[in-house]
């Protein structure tokens, strides 16, 4: 701990951070896809056929070429039942069928399945835009070029931090410069980049630094969103922030977002990010109301396993929130009638939990993003990750730690278990 | 909209307020107002059938205050998710590139 708060990590612990070998559980261990099964359908209410997924966001295989070491699914190989071609165009139909205008294509690697350019012809041959998210390591100019003649919108090339931190996060050495390298690929083959960045204890120090050589590569839009305990990231949890460290995050992002908008740079916060500080007008000032709505899994989007499991949101867990499978029922039906997808729907301010029950903004808020606090505690509704909470408590003297007391099992888009310590400010 | 920033510490606050209750500001309650309408003029057309979507639902749907709300949105109408699709559209559309998406055409599956 240094007195620095945008720096939690000590020299020497982020130096042994950074040197460490990567666990070996955290190596890809899929073997076979464990059986699902899924809560049955529910009756269908006129209510559910107001909400279209615009977005969606589709893992098209789980292989991938980078080894990131905070990575949600685990992604490596590739599943052992992927949907195939034909599978794949039929869903792209249906997504075009409930409403759907964008498709951001994810992995693992989109690119390493040799029908990927179908995939995002068929895409836009439905009237849909079709985005990816990518670590870019493959992206070669070929592969740029097959994607545009395809009809690719845009990519959004991840990129954490400086060089080393992104090459340690993203298991690869030589990754940061392919990010890179394929940001120019994309651009000259015509396809708009974008860039998002994960923020934990490794990259925080490191956003502000992050301006100029986004601003070189002539990125206009920047995402950014908190790393979260799932998958690969709960075998190293003291890479993750703490709750309060948010207390340092904001500020610094206040500060980011004109310096970025001054090299045109557009910083768009996740849904994660924190919610209700005094800087919640810099951060989300040009969504509509100004200020977050809560989750949007299930209402505006849709998630899909490369095996065709669907989601109200692609970074949920498997376990806890499959809503049933596109090879055993429309999609048009899971999305109206699963009651995993409907969760955000029903959820009121009576399912809220712990200090999220009682605030000022549990209305409006909701605890905010599902997925950050479900992965924590087992059930979403109580959210840590917030900085108008960590400032109530910081006027109280007091701060909030997460603390890991169980090991994720090993499995795509798994979780540990973590208890919440509530403690006075050291 | 149900909140607004405080004007002097700038955290959000519900419109019902008479004072803020971080700083104790006094101030105009207000009432209660739809999030502002997406300029559409000039804008690709994604911007105004999302916004379209977003404001009213389907056609012959009832209304509903569980609505999808619209500040999962931007001001351009690109929604905004965890694994980032670029939102640059209003600006790829200002350039003249973009031909806005076909309008859905019924349900299917």
């Amino acid at each position: 701990m240094t007195n620095d708060p945008l720096r939690p990590l000590g020299d020497d612990e982020r130096s042994a951070i950074l040197a460490r070998p990567r666990p070996a559980r955290s190596l890809p261990l899929l073997e076979q896809q464990p059986k699902r099964r899924y809560l049955p359908l529910a009756e269908a209410r006129d209510s559910d056929r107001q909400y279209e997924p615009l977005l969606c966001v589709w893992e098209v295989t789980l292989r991938c070429d980078l080894a990131c070491r905070h990575c949600g699914s685990r992604a490596g190989h590739a599943r052992p039942d992927e949907l195939s071609t034909e599978e794949c165009v039929e869903l792209v139909r249906q997504l075009a069928g409930i409403g759907t205008r964008e498709v951001a294509i994810i992995g693992g690697e989109p690119y390493l399945r040799d029908d990927w350019t179908t995939i995002i012809r068929a895409i836009k041959d439905h009237g849909m835009r079709a985005t990816m998210t990518t670590g870019g390591r493959g992206l070669t100019p070929e592969r740029a070029r097959e994607a545009a003649d395809a009809g690719m919108w845009a990519v959004s090339v991840s990129i954490d931090g400086s060089r080393e931190t992104h090459d340690r996060l993203r298991g690869v050495k030589g990754s940061y410069d392919a990010a890179f390298a394929a940001l120019t690929n994309l651009r000259e083959a015509g396809i708009h980049v974008a860039t998002n960045t994960q923020i934990n204890r490794l990259t925080m120090p490191e956003m502000i630094g992050m301006v100029e050589p986004l601003s070189a590569a002539r990125i206009r839009s920047w995402q950014i969103q908190l790393t979260v305990a799932m998958g690969r990231a709960v075998d190293e949890p003291e890479v993750l922030l703490q709750p309060y460290d948010l207390l340092a995050l904001h500020p610094m992002l206040a500060e980011l977002v004109p310096l970025a908008k001054s090299k045109g740079i557009d910083v768009v916060a996740g849904n994660n990010v924190g919610y209700f500080g005094p800087h919640e007008t810099a951060l989300r000032g040009r969504t509509r109301t100004g200020y977050p709505g809560g989750c949007g899994a299930g209402r505006i989007t849709i998630g899909i396993e490369a095996d065709g499991t669907i989601k109200g949101c692609p970074s949920l867990t498997t376990s806890g929130w499959s809503g049933g499978n596109i090879r055993e029922t429309p999609l048009k039906e899971i999305w109206e009638r699963s009651p995993k997808l409907r969760y955000t729907r029903d959820r009121t301010v009576k399912d809220l939990w712990g200090y999220c029950a009682t605030c000022y903004y549990a209305d409006e808020c909701r605890a905010g993003c599902t997925w950050t606090s479900d992965v924590l505690f087992g059930k979403p509704g109580n959210n840590p990750f917030c900085h108008h909470r960590a400032l109530e408590m910081k006027k109280k003297g007091m701060r909030e730690r997460i603390v890991r007391v169980e090991e994720a099992p090993g499995l795509p888009f798994d979780q540990g278990k973590f208890e919440l310590i509530e403690e006075a400010i050291p | 909209m149900r909140l607004h920033p405080c004007p002097e510490c700038h955290r959000h606050i519900k419109n019902q307020e008479t004072a803020c209750p971080f700083c104790g500001t006094s101030v105009t309650p207000r009432e209660e107002t739809l999030a502002p309408a997406v300029r559409v003029a000039g804008r690709a057309a994604i911007v105004f059938a999302t916004a379209a979507a977003m404001a009213c639902g389907k056609k012959d749907a009832p209304p509903t205050p569980a609505a999808p709300d619209a500040a999962d949105m931007t001001s351009s109408g690109t929604v905004v998710a965890v694994y980032g699709p670029p939102p640059q559209w209003e600006e790829i559309h200002e350039a003249g590139i973009v031909e806005p998406p076909k309008p859905r055409d019924g349900g299917s599956g």
